[in-house]
């Protein structure tokens, strides 16, 4: 996590203080800012349905082929995911489209500060998503085919991974927002690229001869660091491939991307005009 | 509460050269005044003027090109808990629509590091208590007005700084608002209010601080403002070229056309122009001294700003004077 925190002891132009009583009331603040409007649950919801959906679908259907702990990382990595990126990404353009950020800079020791505190808040609700998710996911588990002996401990482990990989999308949400300022360019622009564009890159990389690139790409790193977990202990996984790097790598890359996106959103809230 | 708040606490507002260009327009040039405590001070100019720029910059909200803005002798980035020092009221400043007035007043409580004892205070203050529990999307215009006061409020703020507050009150709400600042003022606070209306603000402020196309063209008492102004006669007569010509050999040269082809004589007299006329041998049809009142100053003031629209234009008056 420390690799993700913008230098605190940089003296940047409008920088202001740091201090732990400081972050402390603007963690206050974005926390009410967050339970004072519906979007964390209007999201929530889904991420959670869609986890209890394709857990009883791949629980019913793959029968031996596929582990429940393979369908939990599938439906946690592939589906609820995107709904803990977008929440990070409407709670932070959000700011811009109300233009409450003007009073939000205002009652702010520092533009940084403020940054790192709704980071740090949308990535405790990218938590709470992973958790909600993968309780319903557990329902439809059960509901769907039942775990196994000796099945549990996987499970459990792809969840732990995703309350992880959540809180990490939740932030980078945050960054893009920040960056990008107006909510629908960011919403669509990052579903856009997460569901058909990065497919097609990988899939131009390898019709060119790059190899497969996949792992090294933010959404699909994010869902492999899950599905690896799971693949460990799974008979067969040919229908959702787990890649050739191992699960601590392809997080270590997501969460450079994270941390790239959300320092450039940072810097360049650092100097915006908010006119 | 640590270094960086070093401010002296006087509540000035010092504007030190200050430049901003957007792209390729210069909304703020060159722009230098003081707000002192104690007063309210009205920041007068057209629409564009410059006006929100300049606040916004004080605030910290943008980068000025050059020069700075200091408030209680620093810059607002260097303050450390700016909230508690200088109060805003923005035109701009938004709310999010589904949120509750209360809730929104305890979001920015917590942030400032207030007890939320305050947002009750505030509420009362500016009257919303019977609104708190109501989404503010369904607020009026009046009533965002409100609650952006109690906002900066919350911070028991020193320095007040208002855009455009008068716009989207009614007038009990302008006259309460009016009440507020004076006695915020009286109590040696500092407040700074921006208005394009004169009129709107000619009541609540002491000082006034008049910009136009970005710089400034007067700063001052307000009442002073009218004893700036100049004696001037509008005379219509059979050939006003003749008689500018004559006006301009007794060294009396600031001479304007106005587009009903009268004249206008700047710092001259009724008896002057006429005397200038007689001997000139030039018909007078009319003549008239033209009070000049506070809001004719004020345009006055800040004409240029919609250059090509100008009602006046300068008369051009030859350099080669026929004697």
């Amino acid at each position: 996590m420390a690799a993700l925190m913008p230098p605190t002891q940089a003296a940047t132009p409008g920088g202001g203080a740091w201090s732990g009583t400081t972050l402390l009331a603007l963690l206050r603040a974005e926390t009410r800012k967050t339970l004072s409007t519906r979007t964390w649950w209007a999201l929530l919801i889904p991420a959670a349905v869609l986890s209890l959906l394709v857990n009883l679908a791949v629980s019913e259907g793959g029968g031996l082929t596929v582990t429940p702990a393979l369908g939990m990382s599938y439906a946690l990595g592939w589906f609820s995911a995107k709904l803990a990126v977008t929440y990070g990404v409407i709670c932070a353009s959000g700011e811009f489209r109300h233009q409450t950020i003007t009073t939000s800079y205002l009652t702010a020791p520092g533009r940084m500060q403020l940054v790192v505190a709704k980071m740090l808040v949308a990535g405790a609700v990218g938590v709470a998503y992973a958790v909600a998710s993968a309780l319903l996911g557990l329902i439809g588990t059960l509901l769907g085919g039942g775990v196994a002996e000796g099945q549990f401990g996987p499970l459990l482990t792809v969840c732990a991974a995703a309350a992880l990989t959540f809180a990490l999308w939740a932030m980078l949400g945050v960054g893009v927002g920040v960056l990008v300022c107006n909510q629908m360019a960011a919403v669509v622009g990052v579903l856009f690229y997460l569901w058909p564009a990065e497919q097609a890159i990988a899939g131009v990389a390898s019709l060119s001869g790059l190899g497969d690139i996949d792992e090294y790409l933010p959404g699909e790193a994010a869902t492999r660091t899950l599905t690896a977990i799971a693949g460990e202990n799974a008979l067969d996984v040919r229908p959702f491939s787990t890649g050739a790097l191992p699960w601590s790598l392809t997080l270590l890359i997501f969460a450079g991307y994270t941390a790239v996106v959300v320092l450039a959103g940072a810097t360049v809230a650092q100097h915006r005009d908010i006119t | 509460m640590n270094g960086r708040d070093t401010h002296d606490g006087s509540g000035r507002i010092v504007v030190r050269n200050l430049s901003k260009r957007f792209g390729t327009v210069d909304a703020v040039r060159d722009l230098s005044f003081t707000v002192e405590p104690g007063q309210v001070t009205g920041f007068l100019g057209p629409n564009g003027a410059g006006k929100t720029t300049t606040l916004r910059a004080a605030l910290g909200l943008i980068t000025p090109t050059d020069g700075e803005v200091t408030i209680n002798g620093v810059r607002y980035d260097q303050l450390a808990q700016p909230a508690r020092v200088i109060g805003a009221v923005l035109d701009s400043q938004g709310f999010h629509r589904s949120r509750r007035a209360r809730a929104h007043l305890r979001i920015y409580a917590a942030a400032i590091g207030v007890p939320d004892q305050r947002v009750e205070e505030v509420l009362a203050l500016v009257g919303l208590l019977d609104a708190a529990e109501r989404k503010v999307g369904g607020f009026s215009l009046g009533m965002r007005q409100r609650l952006a006061l109690a906002t900066a409020l919350l911070g028991d703020p020193k320095v007040l700084v208002l855009d455009e507050p008068g716009s989207g009150l009614d007038p009990q709400g302008v006259a309460w608002l009016r009440g507020f600042l004076r006695s915020f003022a009286a109590d040696g606070r500092t407040v700074l209010m921006s208005s394009h209306q004169l009129a709107e603000i000619a009541q609540t402020v002491d000082q006034v601080v008049i910009i136009s196309r970005g710089t400034r063209v007067y700063q001052g008492r307000l009442d002073q403002l009218n004893t700036d102004g100049t004696d001037r006669v509008q005379v219509r007569c059979a050939h006003p070229t003749k008689l500018a010509t004559a006006l301009a050999e007794r060294g009396i040269t600031d001479i304007r056309s106005i587009p009903d082809g009268s004249l206008v004589v700047v710092n001259a007299s009724a008896t002057t122009v006429g005397d200038v006329a007689l001997a000139a041998g030039v018909a007078i049809y009319g003549l008239a001294h033209q009070h000049t009142d506070l809001e004719r100053q004020f345009l006055e003031l800040t004409a240029g700003q919609y250059q090509p629209t100008t009602p006046e234009v300068t008369f051009q008056i030859a350099q080669e004077k026929p004697s």
